[in-house]
């Protein structure tokens, strides 16, 4: 196969790059997160300046976790990013969908229980990674 | 939209992985395509047309027209 490659290594080199670097940048939004809040409510407890510069830090932290989030789906071929859009606007909907019957049902005090933002989130990432199995396997 | 991509591929002895290293795209993008379960665009569409040294109608063939 002559003359035909030269795209292989930039495609497959931009992926594994754009891939790494969201994953690096993840782990670091984390961290940053479990320091902003263990550390505000266990180590710096007293120091107000601590605690805003510890959520600054995650905050900027997740501006770069966006950032690379969306390289990572720009680094795609147009059929992976039709997979991801379609899981992320499941994902979108069920969130905000599910987020104010949730509202709605603590507003109401229909439920024995609080409802935290934690639940949306997971339910996000749980939709959004159901949504891009569910995809992958409809084009294969 | 239907194609013959998986024919003209056979015909040069080349696999789904070295067809989409040279498309640019994945091998599951390349299967796609082949069985017929996502239309590539344009661009992409030229390109394989570009590498085949085919036109593109030669290569993708609407359902609607035939």
């Amino acid at each position: 196969m002559t003359g035909t490659s030269s795209e292989a290594p930039h495609f497959k080199k931009g992926v594994a790059q754009s891939t790494r670097q969201l994953a690096i940048w993840t782990v670091a939004w984390l961290v940053s997160l479990a320091i902003a809040t263990f550390g505000s409510t266990l180590v710096w407890d007293s120091s107000l300046t601590l605690k805003l510069s510890s959520i600054l830090i995650n905050f900027l932290i997740g501006i770069g976790t966006i950032k690379a989030n969306v390289r990572h789906i720009q680094s795609l071929d147009e059929m992976m990013q039709r997979v991801h859009l379609e899981a992320m606007g499941m994902a979108m909907g069920i969130a905000i969908v599910a987020g104010i019957s949730l509202s709605v049902l603590s507003t109401a005090e229909v439920l024995p229980f609080k409802v935290d933002i934690s639940v949306i989130v997971m339910l996000l990432g749980l939709v959004y990674g159901i949504g891009t199995v569910v995809g992958m396997r409809r084009y294969k | 939209m239907n194609n013959r991509l998986k024919v003209l591929r056979a015909e040069r002895d080349w696999t789904q992985a070295q067809l989409a290293d040279a498309l640019g795209v994945s091998r599951q993008t390349v299967n796609a395509i082949e069985k017929g379960k996502f239309d590539p665009s344009l661009p992409l569409a030229f390109k394989a047309a570009r590498l085949f040294r085919m036109p593109i109608e030669e290569i993708f063939i609407d359902e609607a027209a035939s």
